[in-house]
């Protein structure tokens, strides 16, 4: 009856287009330590924070321009004139390993998943619902994916390349396309592997998104830190700097924004909302949303009726009622005794709970306070 | 009278918010909802305070001492039933209730006088609701459609109705291929008493059964043996209601049937 609501099939729009540069881009650096000042003149390309993860990849300016404003969440550019360029990286050159992942990490790439593994697969299946940035890349940017995909493969040097797509129309050079249903939560990485490899914990089994194949594969080519994110909104997918304000990308969409409405960013289903119109797009956002004011009634503080809703819908085969108890009454020993490391954070309780719950918030909650140092790692789509 | 039982069920939620300094939560239509199923189980004829004690019985001993909606161990009107039965079994006794007319009623017939008695009930008849009975609960052909309906919208989850209805089917299907001279068909056990009441409304009531899908057929086909069993060896001629109430007491049991997480290895699957 609701299925269809989780299908991730959808229209793909004519081609990427590209959103002109602002004025003023915004880089998101909470978390991250800073290399530069207030004030300080910056190249395209240059670093600008470190992340206290080492596998964490740097913040680089997306423009060149002078540093306006610094605080703990953003850094702003006013764009200005290029001076003498970032001396680019060729990463051909380096060999796999610590050289190659050391390049990738300057030109603002995360590096935790590229090591040796006997399995590499390629999610590309549209992320979430109404989004389709995953098809649309593999239809119209397929040769910077493939650039991607051959140095990914150099530094993981797999025996066997899998594409999982929700059809069988896609294909990528090397890689045996497996056709997965194209419903939401299949395309969350846990689901992905687990469809390509017929365990729920493959070993030595690696999977990067072709969001992520296409960083690389632009970076590849411009030996340039990755300056540009692609996304869906609206229907239509886009391409804009790192940093680009959101209102300057609805203003460039048409979409309308309402008061009470909310920006979500990363998908319907796992995303965030943003509080701030001026907020920068980041590096790893897939998609922006505009969930408007009275589209779901408002999550409330109010008790589970044990009806098994979340139970019957948890990919993860939890209980997420008693998680979201526990957690809610700061007992996440407990939570975790449940099975909490499973959970996939698809949304999908929440989604359902008749309560109206605000199930991942204690969801999120009890994982933060049992593992505080992974808190503030900036999330992505298996990126 | 269901006005009265609800009336009552009404002003006790209201009371209690009060008392707690809750906000409001009458509009949810959970106390009337709760009122009205209680009434459904009452005979035609009781009077009139019987509906408003029950009424607030199932609101206070039945829901809200417990934490209100979802946390109560115990099906909120089966409770209430089960406390005016205790008490006021005069008043509670169908057939007593309805001594006048001139049909019987049909489980107690079963009870007292036997299977050759049942010569005098057309099991189709029945099921359309000609029976003499409580209130509500022995309209079954309307029940099921009004569980039908709610399956059909995503209301109502059909794993423990349909459990149910196999664990009274089959519970007293055995008994009936054993000897039809001493036992009742399941045919009868199914379309007389509040099977179809608890069925659909009792047994599913959110916060005393168990979540999951396994957990709940397990709910269900237990509840509904336990149905047939009480009805064959018990000394209530309908226990659907115990029944259910039985096995609410099982459900913190079955809610301890969980599947292994995702990614989490057999062996360490506790
Ligand atoms: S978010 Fe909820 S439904 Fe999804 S895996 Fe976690 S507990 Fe299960
Ligand atoms: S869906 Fe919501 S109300 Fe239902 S059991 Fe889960 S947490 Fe409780």
């Amino acid at each position: 009856m609701k299925s269809n609501v989780f299908s991730l099939r959808a229209e793909l729009a004519d081609s990427i287009v590209d959103v002109p540069v602002s004025n003023s881009l915004h880089v998101f650096i909470g978390g991250y330590e800073m290399l530069v000042k207030k004030g300080a003149k910056v190249q395209r390309g240059q670093a600008l924070a470190v992340h206290p993860r080492p596998d964490v990849g740097l913040a680089n300016a997306p423009v060149s321009g002078k540093v306006s404003s610094l605080d703990f969440a953003y850094l702003s550019i006013k764009a200005g004139k290029d001076g003498d360029p970032v001396e680019p990286i060729d990463l051909e050159s380096l060999a796999p390993g610590e050289e190659l992942n050391q390049g990738l990490h300057d030109l603002g790439i995360s590096v935790g998943r590229i090591r040796e593994a006997e399995t590499l697969v390629i999610n590309g299946l549209n992320p979430q619902p109404s989004v389709t940035i995953a098809e649309q890349l593999l239809r119209d940017e397929a040769e910077t994916i493939s650039l991607g995909l051959s140095l990914v493969r150099k530094a993981i040097n797999p025996k066997r390349c899998v594409l999982a797509a929700g059809t069988g129309s896609y294909r990528l050079e090397g890689c045996t396309t497996q056709v997965v249903k194209p419903v939401y939560p299949n395309s969350l990485p846990p689901m992905v592997l687990k469809a390509v490899t017929g365990k729920e914990v493959p070993e030595s089994t690696v999977g990067f998104s072709v969001h992520k194949l296409w960083q690389i594969g632009h970076v590849l080519r411009t030996g340039r830190a990755i300056d540009e994110t692609v996304f869906t909104l609206n229907g239509g997918n886009y391409r804009a700097r790192i940093g680009t304000p959101l209102v300057d990308i609805l203003d460039f969409a048409n979409v309308e924004i309402h008061p009470g409405d909310r920006l979500v960013l990363s998908g319907p289903m796992t995303g965030y909302s943003v509080f701030n119109v001026e907020h920068g797009i980041e590096k790893n956002v897939f998609s922006v949303n505009v969930v408007p004011k009275n589209a779901y009634p408002p999550m409330e503080d109010r008790p589970c009726i044990n009806c098994g809703e979340c139970v019957l819908h948890c990919p993860a085969r939890l209980q997420p009622n008693l998680i979201a108890r526990y957690a809610e009454y700061g007992m996440f020993e407990r939570a975790r005794e449940c099975g909490l490391d499973a959970c996939m954070e698809c949304g999908l309780c929440s989604y359902w709970c008749p309560a109206l719950r605000p199930m991942q918030h204690y969801i999120g909650f009890a994982k933060q306070q049992l593992h505080p140092q992974s808190g503030n790692a900036p999330t992505g789509w298996m990126h | 009278m269901a006005g009265m039982a609800c009336a009552s069920a009404v002003a006790c939620e209201a009371l209690v918010c009060r008392i707690r300094r809750q906000p409001l939560s009458i509009e949810n239509w959970n106390a009337f909802y709760i009122g009205l199923i209680f009434a459904m189980l009452l005979p035609a004829g009781a009077p009139w305070w019987l509906a408003i004690a029950g009424g607030a019985v199932t609101v206070l001993l039945g829901q809200a001492l417990f934490g209100g909606l979802g946390s109560n161990p115990f099906s909120a009107p089966a409770l209430g039933w089960a406390v005016c039965l205790v008490c006021w079994p005069q008043f509670m006794d169908v057939d007593m209730a309805l001594a006048s007319l001139p049909i019987n009623e049909p489980l107690t017939q079963l009870k007292y006088f036997g299977v050759g008695s049942l010569w005098q009930f057309d099991t189709m008849q029945l099921f359309l609701g000609n029976q003499v009975g409580a209130a509500g609960a022995s309209q079954a052909a309307a029940l099921v459609l009004g569980g039908v309906w709610l399956m059909s919208r995503g209301v109502l989850r059909p794993f423990i109705p349909l459990a149910f209805l196999v664990g009274v089917a089959v519970t007293a299907g055995i008994h009936w291929s054993i000897d039809p001279t001493q036992y009742a068909s399941p045919w009868f056990h199914l379309s007389t008493g509040s099977v179809m009441l608890c069925a659909f409304f009792l047994a599913p009531e959110s916060g005393p059964s168990p979540c999951g899908r396994l957990p709940m057929i397990l709910f269900g086909l237990l509840a509904g043996a336990m149905v047939a069993v009480i009805r064959i060896y018990g000394v209530y001629p309908d226990g659907a209601p115990f029944a259910v109430l039985l096995a609410n007491l099982l459900t913190p049991l079955l809610d301890r049937i969980r599947p292994r997480p995702f990614g989490v290895l057999r062996r360490n699957h506790a």
